[in-house]
């Protein structure tokens, strides 16, 4: 599993260099947000634009990162950008669209968050 | 369903490993082209196989990579059906707490253990779940019609 960040800011940048956030890469990606949160980033914007397949445990593992977000302050937050049409229909299936912040692709990010 | 002749018919086996996984859900998106379902559906298709097979992992298995998945596709006119067979622990089939879309107004109720995401995912993809355990095997099949 390959993460590349970028420090802004107003938010941290996670890129996924990886077609598949599925069970196999689901909890070194937990853990990889997690620790990015134990050392103080309250605000996190994930890249999910080369994703072209998710299933419950990767999709579970950004739930479980965004709930010690939003149980924090008010405006923590994990925010994704560059959602596939495919891995998008997996968050309106669970009704995920309704739950996380998406934007279309990183510069509707940018321009949104600044 | 009338048991008739599938027009194409494949088998699968792996152990039970994450990545082996993978390579199950990318060989039934490639092989759901033969069939009259779109792009979407197709990916859809690939979802439900990989939630299954993870099931089978997590619970018939318990994680120990030690069992061996066995998924038939069979696609026929009017519909493709997979049948997964595996020699795990039989499933609970008695009635288990369903997956609950999450309330983004009260993260508080957000649950901390499994969401049960991957069992409504294929109920609501699939036409036809069934499940039966016969002489140490588990079966599971599902169909989806075109």
């Amino acid at each position: 599993m390959d993460l590349e960040t970028e420090k802004y800011d107003k938010f941290l940048l996670v890129s996924l260099n990886a077609k598949r956030l599925d069970s196999s890469i689901s909890r070194e990606f937990e853990t990889a947000l997690n620790d990015w949160i134990a050392k103080g980033e309250t605000r996190i914007l994930l890249d999910l634009s080369l994703v072209d397949f998710m299933d419950s445990s990767g999709m579970g593992s950004m739930v479980s990162c965004l709930k010690k977000l939003k149980t924090g302050n008010n405006g923590d937050d994990l925010m994704l950008c560059g959602i596939t049409e495919q891995v998008l229909s997996l968050f309106k299936l669970t009704r995920m669209d309704r739950v996380f912040t998406i934007f279309d692709s990183m510069s509707s990010a940018f321009k949104a968050l600044y | 369903m009338i048991p008739t002749t599938p027009d194409y018919a494949i088998h699968y086996a792996i152990k039970a490993k994450a990545m082996n996984v993978r390579l199950l859900g990318l060989s039934v998106r490639g092989v759901s082209a033969l069939t009259p379902l779109g792009k979407s559906f197709s990916h859809q298709l690939e979802l439900c196989i990989v939630e299954a097979a993870n099931n089978i992992i997590r619970h018939a298995y318990h994680q120990i990579n030690d069992g061996h998945i066995d998924l038939f596709v069979r696609i026929f006119k009017e519909y493709i059906e997979f049948e997964f067979r595996d020699t795990g622990i039989p499933i609970n089939t008695s009635p288990q707490p369903a997956f609950k879309p999450l309330d983004p107004q009260n993260v508080a109720s957000w649950p901390d253990e499994s969401m049960k995401m991957g069992v409504f995912l294929i109920q609501s993809i699939m036409d036809e779940t069934r499940y039966r355990h016969d002489r140490g095997i588990n079966h599971l099949h599902l169909i989806k019609r075109f």
